[in-house]
């Protein structure tokens, strides 16, 4: 697809909001961004089936993940200064608590776990892996750290009976 | 009340002792009785008993590497249990890299003593750093890790192509000082020696240590011979201007000083060695004064 498509994502999309909303402010609730998502998910799988809408969800998420680096996390080349900063801001944004299990870079292999996932915690249970954006998002983070492209697959999950959700990252060959 | 057919009875009493074997019993079998192998959901219960039995076991004898394929609520605590200790088990190993940011917060009183633990292992990693680096008599970075710098330094020299001196700073008539008025005198007249140096219009990006006895090098990044020789007369000037005081008597110290700067191909020991020959050149023709090594 071109670059010059309508929906062009931009950081300045994000708006100003301490102009815009002066009274409300910069947070809402929970309920609100998983009712967005979840109604794209159930529309956009309508539209394009299963397969695809989880694609599309973690090539969002990639996309998500590769502007959230550049504006929120400081470059860093040292993998403990990479995940303390990103810990910090992950929580302070509430989107969840970042623990990392392993990581083995010269390997290109990281486990970690997100608890209290923004977009999972508290689901009821689906039998089914849910945060395919998360897994692009993360992907993007670790691409965008190290240089080296990352897939990454939610191997647990709150919606399959898990108390934390669980990322298995593998450099691609 | 209902009754239960007797072979269903027979059934449910087989089941209620094979499932609190699971939990009471050192040895189970993998298998559920054959009994039970066709009862509906019963080998499906008896596999995730046993597996949760199997991961809780493993992780009471330390082995965190099980893997829980079972879904829903208690595989899913033990597999939370199981991430919270991996993870305790990775930050453990920063910590031991050296990555003393690292704190526990899912672990209750633990959390607490084992945070307690890696701020005094800081704190300590801290001291002895500065012990290992420093001077016990002027304070001053010691000639180590001086030549630690130095290396740094030029390494940034090498790959940004950007310049710097050195200078080489040797007090005057030192060992008369130690000889007419003790070498406490002596210790003081280098303390005041790196005030001065302190006190000076250092830039936070330059750097000194004590080299030796009365010989200490400073280092000036982003800095050519002429800047540095600026730098170094106002130095001179300041050290002699003032009066060392100890035990109540006054006197005055100089010192003479060899600037060095850097070329593309020096090491650490061409450098200093330049410097070095500037410094006693200095000392040569009168002391008191700057030498430069063109």
């Amino acid at each position: 697809m071109s670059n010059d498509n309508k929906y062009k994502f931009s950081w300045d999309l994000l708006g100003d909001i301490k102009a815009g909303r002066p009274n409300l402010g910069n947070t809402t609730r929970v309920e609100v961004y998983r009712l967005l998502q979840f109604a794209f998910r159930d529309v956009i799988e309508q539209h394009v089936g299963t397969e695809e809408t989880d694609k599309i969800f973690y090539e969002a998420g990639a996309l998500a993940g590769k502007e959230f680096y550049s504006h929120m996390l400081t470059p860093t080349t040292d993998l403990n200064e990479f995940v303390r900063q990103l810990q910090e801001v992950l929580r302070d944004l509430g989107i969840g608590i970042l623990r990392v299990e392993q990581a083995d870079m010269v390997k290109g292999e990281i486990v970690l776990t997100v608890s209290e996932d923004l977009d999972c915690s508290g689901l009821p249970e689906l039998d089914y892996e849910v945060c395919s954006y998360d897994e692009g998002f993360i992907s993007a983070l670790l691409e965008s750290f190290s240089g080296i492209k990352f897939t990454v697959k939610e191997v647990d999950c709150w919606c399959t009976g898990d108390r934390t959700c669980r990322f298995s990252a593998k450099a691609d060959a | 009340m209902a009754q239960i057919p007797e072979k269903s009875q027979e059934l449910l009493n087989l089941a209620i002792e094979n499932l609190q074997g699971l939990l009471t019993d050192r040895t189970v079998s993998p298998e559920p009785p054959k009994e039970l192998a066709t009862v509906n959901g019963f080998p499906q219960l008896h596999a995730t008993l046993l597996e949760v039995r199997t991961a809780i076991m493993g992780f009471a004898s330390g082995d965190l590497g099980c893997q829980i394929t079972k879904k829903g609520f208690l595989p899913g605590s033990i597999k939370a249990l199981q991430a919270s200790l991996n993870h305790l088990t990775w930050q453990t190993k920063m910590i031991a890299s050296g990555d003393f940011t690292q704190r526990v917060d899912f672990m209750g009183d633990f959390s607490e003593s084992f945070n307690s633990m890696v701020t005094l292992l800081d704190e300590s990693m801290r001291k002895l750093e500065l012990i290992a680096h420093t001077d016990p008599l002027t304070g001053s970075n010691n000639r180590g890790y001086f030549m630690q710098l130095l290396a740094a330094e030029l390494e940034r020299a090498k790959r940004y192509g950007h310049l710097f001196t050195v200078l080489m700073l040797d007090l005057d008539h030192f060992k008369r000082v130690n000889d007419s008025r003790g070498h406490a005198a002596g210790d003081e007249a280098l303390r005041y020696l790196c005030r001065v140096l302190q006190t000076s219009g250092l830039r936070k990006t330059d750097f000194f240590g004590r080299i030796g006895g009365e010989e200490f090098a400073l280092v000036f990044p982003e800095t050519g011979i002429e800047g540095a020789a600026e730098a170094a007369e106002k130095v001179r000037d300041n050290l002699k201007e003032t009066a060392v005081i100890h035990e109540g008597q006054e006197f005055f110290i100089t010192a003479s000083i060899g600037i060095s700067e850097w070329r593309f191909d020096d090491t650490q020991e061409t450098l200093l060695t330049r410097a070095d020959q500037a410094m006693y050149r200095a000392k040569e023709t009168g002391r008191d004064r700057v030498c430069l090594s063109r």
